[in-house]
């Protein structure tokens, strides 16, 4: 081989090289990885988008872990802490936990939506047990139980404080914290967080992927999604919503981001007496609510300005739930939210700022004059 | 196309036989990207997959016995036409009335003995809210 030739030969063979380096760079900014755990007593399937997704998806899965320890009424964290002392001493929290923002903003929710969502529904979920042998409640235990409940009968009051953190680079800062002290008022009475609970391990998913500064992630807790950054195609994130009278899904919704979450009455039910019994319950009546709709999907766009809105997505679907269409949609228009509702006769109604994103797939269901 | 010092790097001859190159590895990159595969049902038990099946390949029905946490018995059968869970040990059934999954994307969960069965595949969706 002459040397003109080896020249050649010792170029061509960098230019492949760079070539494949090329490749394997594109091929790893745009990486797929995967991971599956459970929280929040549900199946919880991560999916991120390029280099540091895994770390990212771990980290997300602890702090989910970790919030569900502060805020089941089951773990042994804040929530069980006051309802331990209901109708004593306020339990005090501060914002290294969340625990109060995240009530602050929930309070807010029941009282805008008139008591249809209202997190102290502890005594009456109990009775119910749907998570464990589900019955329905004699009446007088019922009515006694539905005493306890009600959001304004919680007390919160915050304070702001000044405490120093020492930095990693060993400088010293001082910060302004929040301090909430927090009491339910009467004995018995007990906090349950689980219509939020799905949505809240969304918005800590998030948190850490933006820390974790990924490109792009979905984390699905149960039916509760979050939708992070964006994907290596740049394509809208397609959520398939599940047919609530079928099998399968009802249609798919294409979004820039956010979160979505869905309240029906076909997730889980029982039946006694030849009569079923699903598990979203008017905290006004008791009962599983009847409004006349089977499901309501609620998304909160990602320029919502609120420190929980994977939380406010699923407490809004439970809340939009009980109050049925009419009243539902005035609750979400005043925070900014979208939601799908169908009622019993397959009639689905879609708020403005979901026309052009939510296509109907399956059979059987109708369109009605859009919500206004 | 002329190196550092003039010289030429490739001769004229030489040059379709580098542009065919190219060509292939961009087409191996397309190729991998966006060709399509079967539907494929993935079966986790606690986040871990201990059964995948292309659907396409099988010839009929077939039933998988899964031990599940604490060792729940869960059964799931897979056809070329979809997956379901057709029997499971735990008292409320979620994952049985789940039904038919026919589509990419669909998942069953058993949550008391942490067992899903999802079907994976071209055209899925990146989550599903119920």
């Amino acid at each position: 081989m002459t040397r003109k030739a080896k020249a050649r030969l010792l170029w061509a063979g960098l230019f492949l090289l760079a070539l494949g380096l090329c490749l394997f760079w594109f091929a790893r900014q745009n990486a797929e990885t995967s991971l599956q755990t459970f929280a929040m007593g549900s199946y919880v399937r991560q999916t991120a988008w390029g280099p540091g997704g895994k770390a990212a998806m771990e980290a997300a899965s602890q702090a989910a872990a970790d919030l569900e320890n502060r805020i089941s009424w089951r773990r042994e964290g804040d929530i069980a802490k006051m309802n331990s002392q209901a109708g004593g001493e306020p339990v005090t929290v501060d914002e290294s936990t969340y625990t109060g923002e995240l009530l602050e903003e929930l309070l807010e929710l029941c009282e805008r939506s008139g008591g249809a969502l209202d997190i102290t529904i502890g005594p009456v979920s109990r009775l119910w047990d749907f998570d464990g042998e589900p019955r329905v409640p004699g009446e007088d235990e019922l009515k006694e139980a539905l005493a306890l409940v009600g959001h304004t009968k919680l007390s919160m009051e915050s304070e702001e404080y000044m405490y120093g953190e020492d930095r990693a680079d060993g400088s010293h800062m001082d910060c302004l914290g929040t301090r909430y002290r927090v009491s339910l008022t009467e004995a018995d009475m007990a906090l349950d967080l689980g219509a939020v609970g799905k949505g809240a391990a969304c918005d800590a998913a998030l948190a850490q992927y933006q820390e974790a500064g990924v490109k792009g992630a979905v984390i699905a807790v149960g039916g509760s999604i979050g939708l992070y950054g964006q994907k290596p195609d740049g394509k809208a994130f397609r959520v398939s919503v599940r047919d609530p009278e079928g099998q399968g899904s009802m249609g798919v919704l294409e979004l820039p981001g956010g979160f979505v979450s869905t309240s029906g009455s076909y997730e889980k039910y029982f039946e006694q007496n030849r009569e079923k019994y699903h598990h979203i319950l008017d905290p006004r009546t008791g009962y599983p609510a009847e409004s006349g709709l089977v499901s309501v999907t609620v998304w909160c766009p990602p320029e919502m300005d609120w420190k929980w809105p994977g939380a406010l997505s699923d407490g809004l679907a439970t809340a939009c739930f009980v109050l049925g269409l009419e009243d539902g949609q005035k609750l979400l228009e005043g925070y900014g939210a979208e939601g799908i509702f169908v009622d019993g006769d397959g009639a689905i109604a879609v708020t403005p700022g979901l026309e052009g994103r939510f296509s109907l797939t399956a059979p059987g269901y109708h369109r009605e004059a859009d919500a206004p | 196309m002329r190196g550092l010092a003039g010289r030429k790097l490739l001769a004229r001859r030489e040059l379709p036989v580098f542009l065919a190159l190219l060509l292939a590895a961009g087409g191996l990159l397309l190729w991998t990207r966006l060709a399509p595969s079967g539907s494929a049902a993935v079966v986790e038990v606690d986040g871990r997959e201990v059964l995948r099946q292309e659907l396409g390949r099988l010839a009929g029905p077939e039933e998988h016995a899964i031990t599940g946490a604490g060792g729940l018995r869960v059964t799931v059968e897979l056809s070329p036409r979809g997956a379901r869970v057709a029997d499971a040990g735990c008292p409320d059934k979620t994952c049985v009335r789940t039904g038919h999954l026919t589509r990419a994307g669909q998942s069953a969960v058993c949550l008391p003995g942490r067992v899903v069965l999802r079907l994976e595949g071209p055209g899925a969706a990146d989550a599903e809210t119920y």
